[in-house]
């Protein structure tokens, strides 16, 4: 009996001596001043259900105190400069206010006593997002690769899961690089593929619950398969083959110009493990596969490059090097007849090139309507040209959309659409031009987008201390259903290398 | 026998236990003495920059993500807390100092856990021995190793696994034996990887031990549960815990990644003879308490004590060139060329390519290049790894850094980080280079790691004065040397792991040159011996420096040059003793010139020896290849 008082005084203490430190102050100084914080959470739309903005107030005081609030539900205060929100509460509040303003009221206490700050205000859309993306980390390297790893984060809490650390294969002698991850019809299907290289690499096919090992690179082909994108209702795989190399800036900001000498597409059929030629140019590089959503149209790039006759493929390389700033793709498509799986004629969808301008990662939108591309000056590997920005184009018009509130003097790259269309994922540079960033931009049903948000992240400072970059963010819709110790298994395997159809 | 001899005899055994007793006790004090000595020799007493290298190739953060990082890895607390130790190598004498007291602190250990008393004691230092020669055998690899903290990381798992060892054997009970043994490698395995296994297998012969000795049937029980605990435990955090491991490294988690063949097999020598140590010394039996010992007791132990240390000398890295570019690198860091320059007039054997690099790049900071460049040895003596390791390795950073190519010195330490983390050196130039190229947000990014170290917080706060007014880097004795040099074209290159071929095509087929980097397109281009670049170039040098008197090199190529040339120069400004030299070169050329090239070399040094005449006749430097050319145009 006497424990039980006990133990009713010490919770009431407790909750007495919280609710008096987490109180608003009831006598503060009203300040102009803009606060500064980190992340730039103001003036953004975000999803319904998106991870808490937690964010570190860049401004020295003895105590900070944050109340978040909206129209409806209770308001949340945090005490502290890293202002870190409780999930549930966070979850509540927004699920209480779809449609209405968020709202950040900053106090500092200072030698004189508590300053109010002028309110954030960032906008609940009622627009959800999808639950997970799957990125890499990597770091912003050169040639030297030792540690990646692909992950799936859920983009309604913080939760991060490995699905593989390239680690799990390497030892000190024997590197690997896991890249080009990529999913059917965002992972609706559980179609996954991603590509392990090095020593006994592949590409590693997840389609249902079974897993297996292959070599697109079929005999009669020069080069292995690259950048994919798998079908949204076929099983079947538009590939790239690209002999890539890479070079050094001497002086020049961009640092590093990844380089194509040759490309062109091919299709893999994933139940057959049998390979067709797209295009098969000299004159042409071609790049960057993407299906349409309805699956008729194959969207790529193309740069019109014809090495001199008779060059080697050093000496193609050479010429590659000398004429880099002359390389400009254009976005292009072809139809695709799903019955009889052959493309039509190539169509010009953007002349990046007659602008001086070259183009890449055609994205078009779930409903169909809209173009998504990175443009720079020349190239393809945007995310190392500090003039790439995101485009839009509007399909019907062939107009372009603008969406200049996405981008930064920094890098802009790889991009992509939630599977509602409301939103985008992208890659930037923008915070200290070497180590890239997600971003995430509203796009609402009148077709204008939004300023971009950081994706948040625990910890407010996070990606100032993080020391990799994340890479090809692609959402999907539910959760991979493999594991790194399943993918090990299965990239351990010999690879089935496939047969070329001619 | 009869009574006074019997009592003659015992009065001789008497006085030899008395001596043997108290050579006995002697060993107490003389072998740690000796062990201490020896630390202090091989460490302070070779080269303390080395020691300054260990740290600075390594990082310690205060920040809370860096233990978690660590914790991450297989062997990460070690690492972790081997990383804090190494940090006080900063100041080699404390750094020293640490290791000196693990060291002995690990003798002491051995001591207690084996019981090694008496004649036996010596050997309770072999294991400290063979982790001195864990340090002093590394040489060059200091730039391959991956186990941060590396040289404590190795005491204290040995400390962690004789602590384990001490209380597994002080407890009585099997049962409870068993269960610690168990707990031990579940907490330590995560902990210190390699080191509690070890442990755990000590554990295990210590069990089968007892059960040979005792017969019981709990003690088979024991054996067979820590024998599957050994092999499960590692497999478990495998499947559930661990991300970053192969599965190939689990049981071998936590040691450096040394291969077996060839010249790094004798790098495994200390980690060899931990093993063989710790395997023999459990089943080694206490002396007895009474009568003389028998002569050999007392001698092997001994003998294997003098005879290891012997060895761990012998097997300790040792090369003069290595010495010398750790330590010109360090004072290149700090920019005292003079004393880069010192250490080079001090030079005795051939150089290796790294020393007359670094020697070229202090004289050209002095501006002493165009008089003295061919004054100093020269040389490309190989470098003594057993792992192929090449100057850019080393010393990219510094050199692309010094000589104003930025993004190549930030590509080489990415390329650092990438492979070997990060570490001081690497956030240094990081700091630097970003600096230099104006991108102040990532040098911050670099810098606030900096900031929460303990000996290079002082470094950081200065550079974050450029980092908070990066308008007065143009302006600060640091950088006003450095940005002239940034002022050249852009080329797409790639520098395929040469450095040195690298800065010199960089230099010398520059299109367009600019006024600021002329004495270099002039010196690299005699570097290379290319009179037909040198010509226009040093007209530009000599139209930019109208006061200035011609660099006596300078001199020496345009008379060698233009007589190769049939040019007439008979009106240049030359020194007339220069002229008169050259007239004096060519004559004993005339008059020995068909003399085997060998005979030259040596006729010709004593008295042309410095200067560019004999460096262009008998000098072969490394060339570079149609590859590294690709990408310039002249």
């Amino acid at each position: 009996m006497a424990f039980r008082t006990f133990k009713n005084l010490l919770f009431l203490c407790l909750a007495v001596t919280w609710s008096s430190c987490n109180r608003i102050p009831s006598t503060y100084a009203d300040v102009k001043e803009k606060l500064d914080i980190y992340p730039d959470y103001v003036d953004v739309s975000i999803p319904c259900n998106i991870a808490p903005l937690n964010f570190h107030i860049n401004m020295e005081a003895s105590d900070y105190l944050t109340k978040i609030f909206s129209t409806n539900g209770k308001s949340i205060l945090v005490r502290g400069r890293d202002v870190q929100i409780g999930l549930k509460d966070w979850k509540d509040l927004l699920n209480t206010n779809k449609g209405n303003d968020l709202y950040f009221e900053v106090y500092l206490k200072r030698s004189q006593g508590w300053e109010k700050y002028p309110c954030i205000t960032n906008h609940i859309t009622a627009d959800n997002i999808d639950n997970y993306i799957v990125y890499r980390a990597i770091q912003p390297l050169y040639t030297m690769y030792e540690d990646m790893s692909i992950n799936q984060r859920d983009l309604e809490s913080f939760d991060v899961t490995t699905l593989i650390d390239n680690r799990i294969f390497c030892t000190d002698s024997n590197p690997h690089c896991v890249n080009c991850h990529s999913f059917q019809n965002y992972n609706s299907t559980g179609n996954m593929q991603l590509h392990v290289r090095g020593k006994n690499g592949g590409t590693l096919l997840l389609t249902g619950n079974k897993l297996r090992k292959v070599s697109p690179k079929a005999v009669g082909l020069k080069s292995g398969a690259v950048y994919p994108s798998w079908h949204p209702t076929m099983n079947i795989i538009a590939y790239s083959t690209n002999t890539i190399g890479q070079n050094f800036h001497s002086k020049n900001a961009d640092k590093v110009e990844v380089l194509d000498s040759k490309s062109d597409l091919i299709l893999y059929d994933v139940e057959k493990n049998e390979v067709t030629k797209i295009t098969d140019t000299n004159d042409w590089l071609e790049t960057f596969p993407y299906w349409s959503p309805d699956g008729k149209y194959l969207y790529y790039v193309a740069a019109k490059f014809k090495p001199k006759q008779d060059s080697v493929e050093t000496e193609i390389e050479s010429e590659v090097i000398t004429n880099y700033q002359t390389i400009k793709y254009s976005i292009v498509r072809m139809p695709f007849d799903k019955a009889t799986r052959t493309f039509g004629k190539a169509d010009t969808m953007f002349n990046a090139a007659s602008i001086g301008k070259s183009a890449t990662y055609p994205r078009v939108s779930p409903d169909g309507k809209y173009l998504l591309f990175t443009m720079a000056d020349y190239g393809n590997f945007h995310i190392w040209h500090k003039s790439s920005d995101l485009y839009m184009m509007d399909i019907a018009t062939r107009k372009l959309v603008d969406i200049d509130v996405m981008n930064s003097p920094d890098v802009e790259s790889y991009h992509s659409w939630s599977s509602n269309g409301r939103w985008i994922i992208f890659s930037s540079r923008r915070e200290d031009g070497s180590y890239t960033r997600f971003y995430i931009s509203y796009f609402d049903s009148n077709g204008k987008v939004h300023k971009p948000f950081v994706l948040p992240q625990k910890d407010p400072l996070f990606n100032k201390r993080y020391f990799k970059s994340f890479n090809v963010p692609e959402f999907i819709v539910k959760p991979v259903k493999t594991n790194r110790l399943k993918l090990f298994k299965a990239a351990s395997r010999k690879a089935e290398v496939a047969t070329l159809i001619q | 026998m009869k009574r006074s001899e019997q009592v003659q005899q015992k009065t001789k055994n008497s006085k030899r236990i008395d001596q043997s007793e108290h050579v006995k006790s002697m060993l107490l004090w003389i072998t740690p003495g000796i062990v201490l000595l020896f630390t202090l020799f091989m460490t302070l007493g070779q080269n303390p920059d080395f020691l300054w290298k260990l740290q600075d190739l390594d990082l310690f953060d205060f920040n809370k993500q860096f233990l978690l990082d660590d914790l991450q890895r297989v062997g990460g607390l070690s690492m972790y807390v081997g990383s804090f130790l190494n940090q006080f190598f900063y100041y080699p004498i404390a750094g020293t100092i640490l290791f000196t007291i693990l060291i002995m602190l690990v003798g002491m250990l051995t001591a207690k856990v084996f019981d090694l008393k008496g004649w036996l004691y010596p050997l309770a230092f072999i294991p400290s021995l063979a982790l001195i020669l864990c340090m002093t055998e590394l040489g060059y690899m200091i730039y391959f190793i991956k186990v941060d903290g590396y040289v404590f990381n190795n005491i204290i798992g040995i400390l962690i696994l004789l602590l384990g060892l001490f209380a597994f054997k002080k407890i009585n009970k099997t049962i409870h034996k068993t269960l610690f043994a168990i707990l031990f490698l579940l907490i330590g395995y995560p902990l210190c990887g390699v080191y509690s296994l070890s442990g755990g297998f000590l554990m295990l012969l210590v069990s089968i031990k007892n059960h040979l000795e005792n017969k019981q049937h709990s003690s088979i029980v024991s054996v067979l549960s820590i024998a599957a605990t050994l092999i499960l435990i590692p497999i478990f955090y495998y499947r559930c815990i661990f991300e970053q491991i192969a599965f190939s490294d689990i049981y071998i988690a936590n040691l450096p990644y040394f291969t077996f063949k060839g010249a790094e097999f004798k790098l495994w020598l200390p980690f060899f003879a931990l093993a063989v140590f710790f395997l023999s010394i459990i089943w080694v039996k206490q002396e007895k308490d009474h009568a003389i010992q028998k002569m050999w007791i007392k001698v092997i132990p001994v003998s294997i004590f003098i005879t290891f240390t012997a060895l761990v000398y012998l097997f300790s890295f040792k090369d003069q060139n290595f010495n010398t570019e750790i330590s010109m690198l360090r004072a290149a860091d700090n920019e005292e060329w003079h004393e880069v320059l010192r250490m080079a007039g001090k030079q005795k054997e051939e150089p290796s390519r790294l020393i007359v690099m670094t020697t070229n790049l202090a004289l050209f900071k002095l501006g002493m290049a165009g008089d003295d460049m061919y004054h100093y040895k020269n040389g490309d003596k190989e470098i003594n790894s057993p792992r192929f390791i090449v100057p850019i390795h080393i010393a990219a950073p510094t050199f692309y850094y010094q000589y104003g190519i930025s993004p190549y010195c930030t590509k080489w330490c990415m390329e650092g980080i990438v492979e070997y983390g990060l570490n001081n050196s690497f956030l240094k130039y990081s700091v630097l280079s970003a600096l230099l190229s104006g991108n102040v947000a990532l040098a911050k990014k670099y810098n606030d790691v900096l900031l929460s170290t303990l000996f290079h917080k002082s470094w950081a706060l200065k550079h974050q004065r450029y980092i908070d007014h990066p308008e007065t880097i143009a302006g600060s004795p640091e950088f006003k040397s450095i940005l002239p040099l940034t002022n050249f074209n852009d080329v797409l290159n790639e520098d395929y792991y040469n450095l040195e071929s690298f800065l010199r095509i960089h230099f010398s087929s520059m299109t367009v040159v600019p006024k600021e980097l002329t004495e270099l397109s002039v010196l690299f281009n005699m570097d290379i011996k290319d009179d037909k670049r040198f010509w226009p170039r040093l007209f530009r040098w000599v139209k930019l420096n109208p006061v200035k008197k011609i660099p006596v090199h300078f001199q020496e190529a345009a008379l060698l040059y233009a007589d190769l040339t049939k040019m007439d120069i008979s009106g240049a400004p030359f020194d007339s003793n220069v002229i008169a030299e050259f007239k004096d070169f060519l004559t004993m050329v005339q008059k020995y010139g068909n003399y085997p090239e060998g005979t030259l070399k040596e006729m010709f040094y004593p008295q042309y020896g410095k200067t560019y005449w004999y460096y262009y006749f008998f000098v072969k430097g490394p060339q570079s290849t149609p590859e590294e050319n690709k990408g310039y145009k002249n």
